[in-house]
């Protein structure tokens, strides 16, 4: 080999191609220092393009962060894969002649750990000499066997990617070397006695037919007339190990390791026994779906592992995570059986959540919604029913014992401040709602529309009606919702607020149609970042509604359950417990930009969505709150793109949109530069008479937008949360202001200014600034104990 | 740079993911050039910061924390092929990672870049951008283009080449 072969080899190393004489080249290579130079520079460029060039995966140091476990608390409880980083450096010497790898530990100078390695070796021979010929060969065979069958899959599957032109005839005799090994792997996996032979799946303990089975397509029979006396044909991979279970709603970094192979997934993926599943980093979700209609939802930073479903039963480990289930009635004797570090959870059919610590010292928490659970606890093998309404702990030093659920306290009703008289603020909200009733009464409603005209007033007001404590049997409310409910998702502002008010009723009974919200809002998202007035999206449209979702549709009826009480006001009243997660993907690309207003009303929507159980991309809601950060001005506050300078409403609301979106990731807003900087330049330019920055304003004029900005303000006082910002009081104040500027006999409020407004927005804003329509953003997540851990 | 080693070794965890953040889109393109594919690149990469959590006794005061993660990241590299390879196809790859310099490279300016790539024909943009930019395997891009892998491979390889040259030019030392 010349230094022009090699160049030739190089350039197939750099192409991700296989080089034709590898061995020769590397020997070039050592004895050529022309070449090495070369390669050197060589190398340095491809680092060089990469680096400017390739995309580094968006969210990739989250997932590092994810992966190694809460830095901010114990490395010692990281996930399995940091130790088993460590451990891969002992197998891999292991992997290697014995003499290789204590060479290399000499010359590497690890003293310590080749004593180590030595005593270990020690222990070894002596557990192997205790055991007097134990390992049964087929044993032995069998892990072989495996180990071959998953190294030839993979170089099917690295081949089958490369694509190379004999790639053919190279596929071919690996599968056939695989196919062969797998035949006498079935044969060793068969039981002593000769069972039946079952071809495709085992049958189903409650088949149902309208499920499209997640068994890849059967090939078709051969005519028996076909050379009966030949033996059947060796299935195709897949099928040697037919699916028990499919994965659907995988959101985020999940990966699937089926026959020693990991992957990462998504879409819908049938599983096979002994799969493994691991979501890696938070928010992350995937549902494993058996055949009988049982689902697992699996989300956050979780695995779970060995996932079975024999005749015995169906099986599976949670090694860390939480998990909600909804089990079919199993058959008899043969539970469902969750195992976990601290135990395992036999279930018959149920309804329950469970939340499980990595470590054996860690805690199991069950919580059973519906029918009943046994429990039992691997460090002594003690037994405990948990029955429906019950929850249990498993966890060293704690009794195992059945407990009630909380309830949460009941809301009292909140006393906003001491210097506002409520009465006074019920009155004018009521004068309010007359107004707009009388609004809707003179066929107002057609007028409202928004700059594109396709805003519509219905979703503003119904949310104002909610907050007023309208009924919803109200002829008024029942017609807003009915339009909102039945005609498609259109512009952003409305999609925003529907999500915010199916979510305040009941965003159980309503996650559809949040859902389709979500997709809207998903796809919706500009290049930057932002949000502009939207566009119908097919995706959402395509989604299925709450009759095609029936378990989505109906909570859990647990008796005993706090009643979900519509006659109380909005606010006070106990949020259903979410049954499903769902998950929505991109599948459009938005436009190339938004604007700072249809922005924040977007991030009122996530939030909402968030709330009732929907999962974003990640990177939907790291682009978003990036582009908050990106639109901050020198003073700490925000402007939409007309005004010469920072804005009340505009910072407030992109206050209030940061600490959503941090607060979906999980993340304190409160320490948040951005935050903190937005709330000083509210604090500098507090007023509640004007909406501050804003031009065109005068001595007795509000400015444009004045009650837009009264609700970013509250919004901001909630989700902070504070009642003070800089020294000033923000309710009392603005409250004070507001009762001395609503038009004293049609009860409407209206901004003083020079530009267009409409006193139904107006009116609108000011009775949600009344009535604190914000719900903070801890107060849903306390009610669901697994959400936050 | 030490400063949060130091921190890490007194305890403040944070102060690792913040090294996490500074090195991982590096250690990912390093990687990203041995590996055949994105999510591989990514699990190495998440291994070599594991891996180096778990070694930071070893570090050593004034080392550069970038060149001893590469050196970590080369041996995992190095332990993956071998295992995955299985023999003669590794030898290559362990060769050129054996004689590779020990530091990253440093940052340097985009606008050469920029400017050589719009020298480049149209072609030899197009498989650039494919295989660097948008992560694609030759055989992908082949198809891409109507052409075969062995062309694609070629055109790549004197893209390179006339790259290397016209950067070298524009005065970036470190290739020439």
């Amino acid at each position: 080999m010349n230094c022009r072969d090699f160049e030739r080899a190089l350039a197939d190393v750099l192409n991700g191609q296989t080089a034709s004489d590898p061995e020769a080249a590397s020997a070039h290579l050592r004895a050529c220092p022309a070449c090495q130079a070369r390669t050197q520079k060589v190398a340095r460029l491809d680092e060089y393009l990469r680096r400017s060039f390739a995309p580094t995966p968006p969210g990739l140091p989250h997932r590092i962060k994810a992966a190694m476990g809460d830095l901010g608390r114990n490395l010692e409880h990281a996930p399995e894969r940091v130790r088993a980083a460590s451990h891969r450096r002992v197998e891999a010497l292991f992997a290697r002649t014995p003499w290789a790898a204590i060479r290399r530990l000499w010359h590497s100078r690890s003293r310590a750990a080749l004593a180590g390695l030595a005593a270990a070796a020690l222990v070894a021979v002596t557990i192997i000499l205790s055991l007097p010929g134990t390992t049964p060969p087929d044993v032995a065979e069998r892990e072989d066997l495996d180990r071959k069958i998953a190294e030839l899959a993979r170089r099917e599957k690295a081949l089958r990617e490369r694509e190379d032109r004999d790639r053919a005839q190279e596929l071919e005799r690996l599968e056939r070397q695989r196919k062969e090994l797998e035949a006498r792997r079935m044969e060793l996996q068969k039981p002593p006695t000769p069972e039946p032979k079952i071809e495709g799946a085992p049958p189903l303990p409650t088949p149902r037919p309208e499920e499209p089975r997640p068994v890849p397509p059967e090939e078709p029979k051969p005519a028996p007339r076909e050379e009966p006396a030949r033996p059947p044909a060796i299935p195709a991979p897949k099928e040697t190990l037919p699916a028990i279970a499919e994965l659907e709603d995988v959101s985020g970094a999940v990966f699937v390791t089926s026959r020693g192979e990991r992957k990462p997934v998504q879409g819908k993926v049938p599983l096979v026994a002994g799969d493994a599943l691991e979501i890696v980093g938070s928010p992350g979700l995937a549902t494993v779906r058996f055949k009988d209609s049982t689902w697992l939802q699996l989300w956050g930073d979780g695995a779970l592992q060995d996932v079975v479903d024999e005749p015995k039963g169906k099986r599976l480990s949670v090694t860390r995570g939480s998990v909600t289930a909804q089990v079919a009635k199993q058959p008899a004797g043969r539970p469902l059986v969750v195992a976990t570090p601290q135990g395992e959870a036999r279930v018959q059919g149920t309804f329950l959540r469970l939340a499980v610590d990595a470590e054996p010292k860690g805690a199991t928490v069950l919580e059973v919604e519906e029918g009943r659970v046994e429990l039992k606890r691997a460090s002594d093998g003690r037994f405990l029913n948990v029955a429906e309404g019950q929850f249990a702990v498993m966890a060293p030093g704690i009794d195992l014992v059945a407990r009630p659920m909380v309830q949460a306290d009941k809301k009292k009703p909140r006393e906003f401040a001491p210097e506002v008289d409520p009465k006074k603020v019920d009155e004018a909200v009521k004068k309010g709602i007359g107004f707009l009733k009388n609004a809707i009464g003179s066929g107002r409603l057609k007028d409202m529309t928004g700059p594109n005209g396709s805003i519509r007033m219905h979703e503003l007001m119904l949310l104002t009606f909610l907050h007023a404590g309208v009924p919803e049997t109200d002829p008024d409310f029942q017609q807003l919702f009915k339009t909102m409910i039945e005609t498609e998702l259109r512009a952003t502002y409305d999609v925003a607020l529907q999500a915010v008010i199916l979510e305040e009723m009941h965003r159980v009974k309503y996650q559809w149609r949040i859902a389709q919200c979500a997709q809207f809002l998903v796809d919706n998202q500009a290049k930057n970042g932002q949000w502009s007035y939207g566009d119908p999206t097919p995706a959402a449209k395509g989604m299925p509604t709450g009759d095609a979702r029936p378990e989505v549709a109906s909570g859990p009826a647990r008796k005993g359950a706090a009643k979900f009480d519509p006659s109380l006001p909005v606010n006070q009243r106990e949020k259903p417990k979410v049954v499903k997660r769902l998950t929505v993907r991109k599948t459009l690309e938005g436009g190339s930009h938004g604007d700072p207003s249809n922005s924040q009303y977007a991030a009122l929507g996530l939030r909402a969505c968030h709330d009732a159980g929907i999962v974003f991309p990640l990177e939907v809601i790291q682009l978003a709150e990036k582009s908050w950060r990106a639109g901050q001005e020198k003073d700490g506050g925000w402007r939409y793109g007309g005004d010469p300078g920072s804005t009340g409403s505009m910072t407030a609301g992109a206050v209030g949109s940061l600490t959503i979106l941090q607060y979906i990731q999980n993340r304190p807003w409160m320490k948040d530069e951005a935050v903190t900087s937005g709330l000083d330049w509210m604090a500098k330019n507090f007023t509640v008479t004007q909406n501050p920055g804003r031009r065109g304003l005068a001595p007795g004029k509000t400015g444009a937008y004045y009650f837009y900005y009264l609700y970013a303000l509250e919004r901001v006082g909630e989700f902070t949360p504070t009642e003070t910002i800089g020294n000033h009081k923000w309710y009392a104040e603005g409250a004070k202001a507001l009762l001395a500027c609503q038009e004293p006999t049609g009860g409407s409020w209206q901004c003083v200014c020079d530009e267009g407004t409409s006193d139904v927005w107006d009116t609108c804003f000011a009775i949600l600034f009344l009535r604190r329509a914000t719900r903070p953003l801890i107060d849903v997540e306390s009610l669901d104990r697994f959400k936050k851990r | 740079m030490t400063d949060d080693v130091g921190a890490v070794r007194a305890g403040d965890r944070e102060a690792f993911g913040r090294l996490i953040d500074r090195h991982a889109a590096v250690v990912y393109a390093y990687t990203r050039t041995w590996v055949a594919t994105e999510a591989e690149a990514e699990e190495v990469t998440q291994d070599t910061f594991a891996e180096a959590y778990l070694s930071l006794s070893r570090f050593r005061e004034g080392e550069d924390f970038g060149a001893w993660l590469r050196g970590i990241c080369r041996n995992l590299i190095r332990n993956r092929l071998r295992s995955r390879r299985r023999g003669h196809e590794a030898v290559l790859v362990e060769a050129v990672l054996e004689v590779e310099l020990p530091a990253p490279l440093p940052t340097l300016p985009l606008e050469p870049l920029s400017t050589c790539v719009k020298g480049l024909d149209e072609s030899s943009r197009r498989v650039v951008d494919g295989f660097y930019r948008r992560s694609l395997s030759l055989a992908s891009l082949a198809r891409e283009m109507g052409k075969t892998v062995v062309a694609v491979g070629t055109i790549l390889h004197r893209a390179r080449h006339r790259l290397r040259e016209c950067l070298k030019r524009n005065g970036l030392e470190e290739f020439a």
